[in-house]
């Protein structure tokens, strides 16, 4: 009973942030020719995401099991094709187009991607070997998005090995030389790449340089105080719309804050905190090691993403391009976050499922 | 094997927390506790405030007989044109469909004249027009008018700009020009970052007093007399 009421949360929740992002939208594009056009969107693929939500939970986790010698492949196959068959979209390429769609697989492949590491990394021995099993799988998956080069979803990516590696009882002290083994070459990076350099000294001073590398961080900074405790009200996220990249999308959080204030954009930290609350209360009702991790992890996995893009807009972190689950403006990226939540509720249905 | 996932995941839940705490703080931080100086930075950086012209006072001869007026002109610029062909084709398009006879007339690197001495119901065609593309934007100009006579313009005298605003150089416009000035009001507004207004913030700080009528004894015939 108990177990049901949290998968209820998890789904409700999730609904209600899809509610409050197609609103964030149209806030935050209500200053276009067609304001209507982005949430008109929107909304459809939230109905269309709760449908696979339902579909995803109803699915036996022991055929995503059964099937992900299949799934994966495929879902590797759409990812990595991207690069010679895909779009370029704000110098990324990482689209396919389909006429008025696009889908971007580097969204839709990220719970398969953590499906893999649930189902196949912890099955290779303990210590180094896992590790380096998990770390394969992941940079297999990790180049082909490199490569658009879409940094923000490498974070994502990578955020997801060191959960699952972590919730699978991996030991430490590999991740501790991995860090010192990638030392050198970050140096060599921002010795020979002075951009990268660059924006980082605009993230940690933007004052020195207004008008360049420290535009993007001050613009966030001018947001939020613009929105102050109570905010400019719905409607009048100007400063976002006209200074802010990709207010309905990257920057959506800083936009509501503009709009709301602080007692508007505090609520969904709470509520992202909420989700991962019921996301742990399911884990810990699982039974079987693997799918809880794997419900778990997708929870954190989740949470970390909605945290780097509020990082982002709160300015402690360095710019970079990433949605905010479900609220951000993009229908793979909100689809994907459904499908993936979807295979988490079926993994935390009890054991007692009718064997194949 | 369940008690070391409950401890690993506390430990990912924690350090999910404290992250969730920081990113709270920082909110708060440029929100409320550093607001003002950012709010500052923020309106030095895209704020506006400019002058709007007083309407100049009509000269009057001593039978009422109007001499000098003022009138009103609207023009159509676009401003800060957009650097990509694609979009200025589609601001160039969409106002033939609107405006047909418009063509073009550069007049700098970042200015260029559309159109001169638009009528009221052109200004309300183009209304949804500069909705869409703000680097559209209608420029008023006033004009000063003189009746037609050599004389009485040189009696009048001569006007010119200075800063926007007009001023009597020679003759009454000179003589009377505090009179007829009146007071310039004065606004404010928001830009983009092309330094284009912002539509919805443009703001009144003072509104402007039109110049007051001035009546002078002299009459328009005895002009027309001393000139014949």
């Amino acid at each position: 009973m108990v177990h049901f009421n949290w998968a209820l949360v998890v789904a409700g929740l999730l609904f209600l942030l899809g509610l409050w992002g197609c609103m964030a939208i149209y806030n935050a594009t209500l200053m276009n020719a067609a304001p209507f056009y982005f949430v008109g969107r929107q909304f459809f693929w939230l109905l269309l995401g709760l449908v696979l939500l339902v579909g995803c939970a109803r699915v036996p986790f022991r055929w995503y099991r059964s099937q992900m010698k299949f799934l994966a492949p495929v879902m590797f196959l759409f990812l990595i094709t991207v690069l010679p068959l895909g779009i370029q979209v704000n110098g990324m390429r990482g689209w396919y187009s389909l006429g008025h769609f696009m889908i971007q697989p580097s969204e839709l492949a990220k719970p398969f991607f953590l499906l893999t590491l649930c189902l196949w990394g912890g099955h290779f021995g303990d210590g180094l070997k896992r590790f380096g099993t998990m770390l394969g799988i992941t940079l297999v998956w990790l180049v082909p998005v490199i490569l658009q080069p879409d940094f923000g979803t490498a974070t994502v990516y990578l955020a997801g090995f060191l959960i699952v590696y972590w919730l699978s009882g991996g030991v430490f002290w590999p991740l501790a030389g991995l860090a010192a083994a990638l030392v050198p070459g970050v140096i060599y990076l921002l010795a020979t790449r002075p951009y990268i350099m660059r924006r980082f000294e605009g993230f940690l001073t933007p004052l020195a340089d207004p008008g360049g590398s420290g535009w993007h961080v001050l613009q966030f900074q001018y947001t939020l105080a613009r929105g102050g405790f109570s905010g400019m009200s719905w409607g009048k996220a100007v400063w976002a719309n006209c200074y802010l990249p990709l207010p309905h999308s990257d920057s959506v959080f800083a936009s509501i804050t503009e709009s709301l204030g602080v007692a508007g954009a505090m609520p969904i930290i709470f509520i992202f905190g909420l989700l991962v609350f019921a996301f742990v209360k399911l884990a810990l009702l699982t039974e079987n090691r693997e799918r809880r991790i794997y419900v778990a992890a997708f929870g954190c996995l989740v949470a970390v993403q909605a945290l780097l893009h509020i990082s982002v807009n709160v300015t402690i972190f360095p710019p970079t391009g990433l949605t905010l689950p479900i609220l951000s403006y993009g229908g793979s990226s909100l689809i994907a976050t459904m499908i993936g939540a979807g295979i988490a509720l079926s993994a935390a249905k009890p054991e007692s499922e009718p064997k194949p | 094997m369940m008690k070391t996932f409950k401890f690993r995941l506390l430990v990912l839940v924690t350090l999910l927390l404290l992250w969730g705490g920081l990113a709270a703080g920082a909110l708060l931080y440029y929100s409320v506790i550093r607001r003002g100086q950012y709010l500052e930075m923020g309106n030095r950086l895209a704020l506006r405030q400019g002058t709007i012209q007083a309407t100049r006072g009509r000269i009057l001869d001593c039978n009422g007989v109007v001499l000098a007026w003022s009138e009103k002109y609207y023009d159509l610029f676009l401003v800060n044109p957009p650097s990509g062909d694609i979009r200025r084709e589609a601001v160039i398009q969409k106002l033939r469909l609107v405006l047909p006879e418009s063509e073009p007339e550069v007049a700098g690197d970042a200015i260029w004249l559309l159109k001169t001495d638009l009528s009221p119901s052109q200004l309300m065609a183009l209304e949804v027009l500069l909705r869409s593309y703000p680097e559209l934007q209608i420029v008023p100009r006033e004009e000063r008018l003189v009746v037609d006579y050599p004389e009485v313009r040189r009696f009048i005298g001569r006007v010119a700009y200075r800063r926007d605003l007009m001023y009597g150089v020679d003759g009454a416009e000179k003589e009377y020009d505090v009179e007829l000035s009146g007071t310039p009001g004065e606004y404010e507004v928001m830009l983009d970052r092309r330094r284009n207004w912002i539509a919805g913030t443009w703001k009144l700080l003072a509104p402007a007093i039109s110049g007051e009528d001035m009546k002078l004894n002299v009459a328009l015939a005895d002009l027309l007399e001393k000139q014949q």
